[in-house]
């Protein structure tokens, strides 16, 4: 046994899959469709608050926006030692002794929990080095978190430490059904995001043990984790351009796991425009290899012509155009774009636009999905929004795609020429393999949502071409 | 993959080794549970720090490995037998030893042998088919080198009279033990591995240690008429480092382990709330008859009450038959008898069972030994 998943902190927001929007309770009338939708094409900019950069770092890394998790004292009987490469820099108190994906504090029973952070998704190494704001390529959701959450409970003691075990727990159970991925590497958290929604009062943030509205469908469509130096660019959040608005705001819901009270939320939008504004001046990592500047030359003049008018220009006249084009016209798996627009999740905007973590247009998905700034592709891997495609090489021509697939992990390496993560081609998808491990790490494009296809446009460069777009695309 | 901390958690399901936990002789007086109780919440404050983990990488080494590890904070040797008499009476034999540390070892040597630096509790168990109920005895030691805990001459692992002795000639898992329940019954045993060792070390994990899933057992029980010869299958636990402490947690299992007929070893936990709320989770492994051991998958294995025993002493309500499905598995368990619950500050009913069904597509029978922890009233 070698892998178990880990907590999700809610880094993420987007938009998931099928079941119609059913009112369990309130509100008297069902919202109007029309109000959470956006027709394809550009994404207009939104004022954002401003923040200050280092203050926002200092809160991502040190402020206790997760508010429960494991009591400290089952965690360092757990794990009582750390290993120093899953250290960070700029980490206070006791967080300077924790891996970089939890956060210390003491709760108001005067325990001290060591919760999941932002970093657990949004943060990932390659060669050697974290990557603060790299999207998780190998974070492992595919199995019951209530294990891992049972497991931890093994080692608390004591009343205070098992109230506060109890409220993370009981979280835990809410939205363990939701949560669990068919493959390692693919992200859950749209779809956890809904299932804590369906749980929570929008208003007072009252937890209910019972679903208010009815919950997503239990199996999550896959996502690949968004690089966030992509927001310096972005006028929307995610994938189907949902985060629109105010930006800070929307982030709190990374909150949202263990909330309580508005005013827990306040408190944490007092410092998230300073999260905001630290992620929006992350630069994207250079690309570490020797690159051939001639060939990186002759690939601008291949990406002016074949990708600048989606994804935007570099060098010297950055652009951005911020545009999204429907599902069907790029050709990518459907199912994500199609579930945010078909209304099955339009009960979820409405509990946005009531809450205190967005408005009526916060959540207003267009039906498909927006052409992401470059910056940084190479580190990127796996690509399209659900992580279908393990290397650049293979994005840019279908033909190499491979159906089956699985991350090597043992050790995992970059691979500089094909730009993606080592991987093997399999001759078998996930049916074919019983042993729930093995099954888990194969990246099986023909089930649902898991798709490869579409966005084919390089397919008709000859090689040449496509070696020299490859090589200007480690420059971005 | 990622190697993250809290990966390690996982890993006490794989190893499936919280051992057998404190349960307590039957015949304990109120005023001995309190106690009892006191040193438990005494326990709870004692500080886990200095106590070493076990070290990255570590293997097991024969017979270093059968003896104790002095540094770390606990220490735990479960053994629990199902055997047959001359006659065809089916028996249930648990012996368990607990060492627990409560000064760490680079503290300063001790001024007298009265400072206690850790404590040894042991605990035998013993059921006939037969009989009504179980009995057992529980003893408590101060870690005195001669009458309690590991001694490295003798190869054994003791308090008092009570021993399981490694044989260092035969490092692969031959060992013998003696042990009395009061004045009741006494046993001897010769142990002998019928499978190899299986290392119990899962990355990151703050214990480590090994287990035997498959021993033959021979030798005599006297029951006060006389000495019967028994025969029949062990399984021996071995964990050092941080242990869960028992008891003291908002989370209990129920823990089965079974040995088929058909050569297959099954190990089951199934974690949940105290409290009875919530999920519960569920973790185990199979290993072969050729001794290679896979881990059981959690989300098609299923572990369901089948009937509810209650305590007529506590009170206590107790699921003490079980079926148990999953691919290729499908087998009911019931206990030798109802009565194996141990009315102790940390109540708990652990006792023999025998399952029946299929497993891989043929019928099987096997016995094992069930432990639920976690439903009396605290």
């Amino acid at each position: 046994m070698t892998r178990r998943p880990l907590l999700a902190a809610l880094g993420l927001l987007g938009i998931a899959a099928i079941a119609g929007a059913v009112w369990l309770s309130q509100p008297p009338a069902p919202p109007d469709p029309a109000q959470f939708r956006s027709p394809a094409g550009p994404v207009p900019a939104s004022a954002q608050r401003p923040g200050d950069p280092e203050a926002g770092r200092r809160a991502l890394l040190n402020a206790p926006y997760v508010s429960c998790g494991i009591p400290y004292g089952a965690y360092s009987r757990l794990s009582p030692e750390t290993d120093p490469d899953m250290l960070i820099a700029g980490r206070e108190g006791r967080n300077a002794e924790l891996p970089y994906m939890l956060t210390s504090h003491v709760n108001a029973d005067g325990v001290e929990i060591v919760a999941n952070n932002c970093l657990t998704c949004h943060a990932e190494r390659i060669g050697g080095e974290l990557i603060v704001g790299l999207g998780s390529a190998f974070g492992d959701f595919t199995s019951d978190p209530n294990r891992l959450a049972l497991q931890a409970g093994t080692y608390v003691r004591g009343a205070a430490e098992t109230r506060a075990w109890q409220h993370w727990a009981e979280r835990i159970a809410g939205i363990a059904p939701y949560t669990q991925t068919k493959t390692v590497g693919a992200n859950p958290a749209p779809n956890l995001t809904w299932a804590l929604m369906s749980h929570l009062d929008p208003e007072t943030l009252e937890w209910s043990e019972t679903p208010l509205i009815d919950p997503p469908p239990e199996d999550p469509l896959p996502i690949s984790v968004p690089p966030w130096w992509g927001m310096r660019k972005k006028n929307a959040m995610f994938y189907t351009t949902i985060g629109r608005g105010d930006h800070a705001r929307f982030m709190l819901l990374a909150s949202m796991l263990c909330v309580g009270s508005p005013g827990e939320v306040a408190e944490i939008d007092a410092y998230a425009p300073d999260i905001r504004a630290y992620i929006a001046a992350l630069e994207p990592p250079e690309y570490p290899y020797p690159i051939d500047p001639e060939l990186a030359a002759r690939g601008e003049a291949v990406y002016r012509d074949a990708c600048a008018a989606c994804h935007g220009s570099h060098g010297a006249n950055v652009s951005f155009p911020n545009l999204t084009f429907a599902a069907d016209r790029i050709g990518t798996d459907p199912a994500y774009a199609n579930a945010a627009t078909d209304g099955s999740r339009d009960r979820f905007y409405d509990w946005l636009a009531r809450s205190p973590y967005g408005d009526a247009r916060s959540a207003a998905p267009a039906p498909g999905y927006i052409a992401p700034p470059l910056d940084g592709v190479w580190a990127t891997a796996p690509y399209l929004h659900n992580g279908s495609v393990p290397s650049l090489a293979a994005l840019l021509q279908s033909e190499i795609r491979p159906k089956y697939w699985r991350f090597r992990t043992d050790p995992r390496r970059y691979d500089p020429e094909a730009m993606g993560w080592d991987y093997d081609t399999l001759d078998h998808g996930q049916d074919a393999e019983t042993a729930p491990e093995a099954r888990h790490r194969i990246y099986d494009t023909t089930l649902p949502g898991y798709g490869n296809a579409g966005h084919t446009y390089s397919d008709r460069l000859d090689d040449a071409a496509r070696a020299a777009l490859l090589e200007y695309l480690k420059t971005l | 993959m990622r190697r993250l901390p809290l990966l390690a958690l996982a890993a006490l399901a794989v190893a499936g080794g919280l051992y057998w936990a404190w349960s307590g002789s039957d015949t304990a007086a109120p005023a001995r549970l309190d106690r009892y109780a006191a040193l438990l919440a005494e326990l709870e404050e004692l500080p886990g720090d200095g106590f070493p983990g076990p070290p990255p990488g570590w293997t097991p080494e024969f017979p270093r490995d059968h003896g104790d590890h002095a540094g770390s904070r606990m220490e735990s040797w479960a053994l629990a037998a199902h055997l047959t008499t001359a006659d065809g009476e089916t028996l249930g034999l648990q012996l368990s030893f607990l060492r627990l540390g409560i000064v760490a070892p680079g503290a300063p040597a001790p001024r007298s042998i009265w400072e206690v630096r850790e404590l040894d509790r042991a605990h035998v168990a013993l059921v006939a088919a037969a009989g009504a109920q179980a009995i057992g005895e529980e003893r408590f030691g101060r870690g005195i080198p001669g009458l309690g805990g590991y001694d490295a001459t003798e190869g054994a692992v003791r308090l008092d009279g009570w021993f399981l002795r490694f044989d260092s000639d035969e490092a692969r898992g031959h060992m013998t033990l003696h042990a009395t329940v009061s004045d009741k019954a006494g046993i001897d045993l010769t142990l002998r591995a019928e499978k190899p060792v299986l290392a119990l070390a899962p990355e990151g994990a703050p214990f480590a240690g090994y287990a035997f899933p498959r021993l033959s057992a021979q030798g005599t029980i006297d029951r006060g008429n006389g000495t019967e010869s028994v025969t029949g299958t062990a399984w021996l636990d071995h964990l050092w480092g941080e242990l869960p402490l028992p008891g003291s947690r908002p989370v209990a299992t129920d823990r089965l382990q079974l040995q088929l007929d058909d050569g297959t070893d099954l190990s089951l936990i199934r974690t949940r709330r105290a409290d009875g709320t919530g999920p519960a989770a569920l973790d185990g492994f199979a290993v072969a008859p050729d001794g290679t051991a896979s881990a059981l998958d959690g989300d098609s294995l299923r572990m369901t009450a089948r009937r509810i025993w209650r305590d007529p002493v506590t009170g206590t309500d107790y699921p003490v038959s079980w079926q148990i499905e999953g691919p290729g598995l499908d087998l009911v368990v019931e206990p030798l008898v109802d009565a194996q619950a141990f009315d102790t500050a940390v109540p708990v009913w652990s006792g023999t069972v025998r399952a029946r069904g299929r497993h891989a597509g043929a019928e099987t029978s096997g016995g094992g030994t069930l432990q639920l922890t976690g439903y009396g009233a605290r």
